[in-house]
């Protein structure tokens, strides 16, 4: 028997905080030409996929690397790097 | 097809489910409001998200009103709503009411009526460019029915 042993998963943080960085560094030229559609960023790749439709940007990314999670974000959407942020409360959709 | 006032909010029924076949038996039909200023396609908690077993693609991250930043779970599940059932993006919180956006209304292909007065919500259908699931082993191999 062979054993598998799978590629783990990044830890959301470590997600979120790849991803962001790679967006960042590509965020003007998004922004020009993609604005309002979704970037859906493989984190070690670095390859962004985009789309207006979030569904299909996500399933274009899943077809190249269907074992890896990706961090998402819709063009335009996020201003500055959350470093720059004061005050910036990294959560995962709620708040303690 | 009809939605239902409660207070100010309009509810839907929708039917979630995992694209994974062989989850099918982990369908539910959930009450979702209907908000016209979610850019999404539904928003869950995790308490209906999580026995649905849908399948996680990532994390999104949004500003949101008050410029703070949140991020979501990001899955993917399939919606059966009138006689159609589609995939749809699904992103999931720890709490708050489970809410339907706009996009989702536009790739099921429905017109939503609504009258203020009489408290009525119609769903009618609309002829969309879009196509019903046929086979649910069709993602993520093909575009689907969102084009």
């Amino acid at each position: 028997m062979t054993d598998i042993i799978p590629s783990p998963s990044p830890a959301p943080e470590e997600l979120a905080s790849k991803g962001e960085k790679i967006y960042f560094g590509r965020k003007d030229e998004l922004e020009k030409t993609k604005l309002g559609q979704y970037a859906v960023i493989e984190v070690d790749s670095g390859e962004i996929f985009t789309d207006i439709d979030k569904l299909i940007a996500i399933q274009e990314a899943k077809k190249k690397y269907p074992d890896k999670l990706f961090y998402i974000v819709q063009i335009g959407n996020l201003k500055q790097s959350l470093k720059s942020e004061i005050g910036e409360v990294k959560r995962y959709g709620w708040t303690f | 097809m009809d939605g239902r006032f409660e207070g100010n909010k309009i509810y839907v029924d929708l039917e979630v489910r995992s694209p994974n076949p062989l989850l099918n038996e982990s369908s539910r039909k959930i009450s979702v409001i209907l908000d016209t200023g979610c850019t999404g396609d539904l928003i869950l908690t995790y308490a209906d998200a999580f026995p649905l077993a849908l399948t996680l693609v990532g994390l999104e991250e949004y500003t949101i009103a008050d410029g703070s930043r949140v991020k979501f779970f990001e899955c993917i599940g399939i919606v059966r709503f009138g006689d159609k059932s589609i995939f749809c993006t699904v992103s999931i919180r720890p709490s708050g009411s489970p809410l339907m956006g706009i996009s989702l209304l536009k790739k099921i292909g429905y017109v939503i009526e609504i009258d203020f007065i009489k408290n009525t919500v119609i769903f009618k259908k609309e002829n969309a460019n879009l196509t019903s699931i046929t086979k649910l082993s069709d993602f993520p191999d093909k575009k689907a029915e969102t084009k």
